[in-house]
């Protein structure tokens, strides 16, 4: 087994370091517009936090230096370490804002922003200054392209280091170089959040919405709909807008979210072909009119709603919502705890628990993984029903034409279960404080599958245990667990080393 | 006897599916004072009735045509506003009021951040489930009363932000030391080497 050693430790120290400077570089928008605004304890905050930062990352990127190749296991501790010492800074200037009661609540927020959950423990958020509004939905732009990913495009130069670096934080190579499927990624997204931006904006702006704010609250919104986060600049989510020209704009942002890279790619090569042959997305589909289906039944049975229209635009929202593991309201928490029934919130689960695309910015199972196995549990069927002589072969489409691994159907049920236990975690926890099966699990899979749908238990008063847990989930579910596991396992043969 | 049997059915069969029904305002209803956790909690009850709903104008008044949506939070801030770093009582919450664009016209300062915004009262029917409005869950008041008039909150940052800010950016500078250092070497060796390359040149 990998014995790592201290110089190990140097060597992803100076990688964590890297992204702690990247990140502190990023305050740098939220300080100019709390400037513009003339928000001034909120320059000083991001000042702060900006120096502390760069001058951490500084002190570990230049005292523990690189030595030779990051190994596959030390990619996977770079990224998870990574995102967790980019939750401690990045909640400082969301702690010195004054709307958190604790450092672990403004850790839960930063958390929360970079692995685009959207769940939140706010005080008073609409009378939050711009320039920290803006830091939380710019922490989802971050942590849904990935941090690391960030990192990569414009501070690596050589490729075996970053092609570590890119698997570990759970995404897949879309050319065959991950410098370049990174730049991809970011330009893509740039152009994306430049058009969205733009086209939400007037959109905001015909609904009523001042000029400046609707271009601020556009930016926001795009951030937190594209990169599947869900926070939103208004204690009432979209539903703040009372628009259904904004709810369809959020619905098209969130499909982009979820929509596996790749195929975009494809798409944009001028295959549109790709979007309705590739598996991932039939399973998306289908997934969707399904649960859609379920959910508007047990609405109708519960009769959450007098007519079939406002059955449809609130459920439907909520349930692309939770596919995509975004998290945008049209209803409140309570309202989903209390009117919608269990049977509806059985199909948000489901909805959240299975996500969208890989290499998307969703989080949790994922469509494809759900595909594979549904795929292997056909094979196993076949191949009960056959001859022993038999050989079944299943093929399907993704990007290219696969044919269905032993391998492949493994690797589907190892995340998958991780994930399962994941979810478990948290609903036992939940069940330990008393609450609901139905509101444990519905909470606790929002937060392993990074979603951000709430039905009330998450708040700044909710037991400290249960906000620690939260943490766990999101940061675990963000990274497909492995990454997380990998730290546990690498420390523990540090201490076993050490031992000996 | 038959006519009588009758007569009960057919009330029954009239009476009692009109009681699932909502309830609609009535003319000369009393309203009720409500706030935004009683209509979560108590829907049912209250939908379709008149209501009145005292709270902070927050965020943006969006205008659309002879109506407008504005936005009421009643939750603790909106009775005492908070000032910079100030007490946390809570999260926000509000509901979404339709109204004439005249009513709405009458609020001048919004809640945001520095600013506490208009007291108002307002006084419309509660729906659950909007039928206008896609099953929205909102108030369409007739009158909008503005109780007290928002204002400025000091902004002005704490004395010992600035204190950290210098601390925090002499460690910045402190932590650069070494690149700087670096540089200085490399900029050393490269004049170093072109003096070498002169000297043999000439």
């Amino acid at each position: 087994m990998f014995k790592p050693s201290r110089k190990d430790l140097g060597n992803i120290f100076h990688y964590v370091g890297v992204v702690l400077i990247a990140l502190g570089v990023c305050m740098v928008v939220p300080l100019v517009i709390s400037m513009a605004a003339g928000e001034w304890s909120a320059v000083l905050d991001f000042l702060v936090s900006a120096c502390v930062s760069v001058g951490v990352g500084n002190i570990l990127y230049f005292s523990l230096h690189s030595r030779g190749q990051v190994t596959w296991n030390q990619g996977l501790v770079i990224v998870a370490l990574s995102w967790l010492f980019a939750m401690l800074f990045a909640a400082l200037p969301i702690y010195l804002s004054g709307h958190y009661s604790s450092f672990l609540d403004a850790c839960f927020e930063s958390m929360s922003g970079l692995a685009t959950t959207g769940l939140t423990l706010v005080h008073d958020l609409d009378h939050m200054t711009y320039g920290v509004n803006f830091w939380r939905h710019l922490i989802m732009f971050l942590g849904g392209q990935g941090i690391v990913v960030l990192v990569i495009t414009y501070f690596m130069a050589g490729t075996s280091t970053a092609t570590q670096m890119y698997t570990g934080e759970g995404r897949e190579s879309i050319m065959p170089n991950v410098i370049e499927s990174s730049r991809f990624i970011w330009k893509v997204s740039m152009a994306y959040l430049v058009a969205g931006t733009l086209a939400l904006g007037v959109c905001l702006l015909a609904e009523g919405v001042a000029p400046v704010r609707s271009f601020f609250q556009s930016s926001c919104l795009f951030m937190a709909g594209f990169d599947t986060g869900g926070f939103t600049t208004q204690a009432l989510s979209v539903g703040y807008y009372h628009s259904l020209p904004v709810e369809l704009i959020t619905i098209v942002f969130m499909l982009l979210g979820m929509i596996n890279f790749a195929v975009q790619y494809e798409v944009w090569k001028g295959r549109p072909g790709e979007l309705v042959k590739n598996m991932e997305v039939r399973v998306l589909a289908v997934s969707i009119i399904v649960i859609l289906g379920l959910v508007l039944a047990a609405l109708s049975l519960a009769g959450a709603f007098s007519s079939f229209g406002a059955e449809l635009r609130r459920g439907g929202y909520q349930l692309i919502s939770a596919h995509s593991g975004t998290g945008f309201m049209t209803v409140y928490g309570q309202q989903l705890g209390v009117r919608w029934g269990d049977l509806a919130l059985l199909g948000i689960i489901a909805a959240m628990g299975i996500g969208g695309c890989a290499c998307a910015t969703s989080g949790a199972i994922k469509a494809f993984r759900v595909g594979v196995l549904v795929k292997e549990i056909k094979v196993k069927t076949k191949q009960a029903l056959s001859p022993a002589s038999a050989v079944i072969v299943e093929r399907f489409h993704h990007i290219k034409e696969l044919t269905l691994t032993e391998g492949m159907a493994r690797a589907a049920l190892f995340t998958t279960v991780l994930y399962l236990l994941l979810y478990l975690l948290g609903t036992v926890v939940g069940l330990l404080y008393g609450y609901g099966l139905t509101a444990s699990a519905f909470e606790s899979v929002s937060a392993a599958g990074n979603v951000g749908l709430t039905t009330g238990i998450t708040g700044f008063d909710m037991p400290v245990l249960l906000k620690v847990v939260y943490i766990f989930e999101m940061w675990a579910g963000r990274l497909e667990v492995l990454a997380v596991v990998a730290v546990f396992a690498y420390f523990l043969s540090m201490l076993r080393r050490g031992r000996k | 006897m038959k006519k009588v049997l009758f007569c009960i059915v057919l009330t029954a069969a009239l009476v009692l599916p009109a009681m699932s029904l909502p309830a609609f305002a009535l003319p000369g209803e009393v309203a009720v004072e409500v706030s935004t956790i009683d209509l979560l909690e108590s829907w049912q009850e209250l939908d379709g009735r008149e209501v009145i709903l005292r709270g902070e104008a927050v965020g943006d008044v969006m205008r659309r045509g002879d109506y407008a949506w504005i936005t009421v939070n009643d939750d603790s801030y909106s009775r005492e506003a908070r000032l910079e770093s100030g007490e946390l009582r809570g999260g926000n919450s509000g509901i979404g009021v339709w109204l004439p664009t005249a009513e709405a016209d009458k609020i001048e300062v919004l809640g945001r951040y520095g600013t506490a915004g208009d007291l108002v009262e307002v006084r419309g029917v509660f729906n659950a489930g909007c039928n206008e409005h896609g099953g929205d869950f909102d108030i369409h008041a007739h009158s909008l009363a503005v109780l007290d008039p928002g204002r400025d909150i000091p902004t002005s940052p704490d004395s010992s932000l600035y204190i950290a800010a210098v601390f925090s950016g002499i460690f910045l500078v402190a932590t650069l030391t070494p690149l700087l250092r670096r540089r200085a070497q490399e900029m050393r060796s490269a004049r170093a080497l072109l003096r070498k390359e002169e000297e043999e040149q000439g």
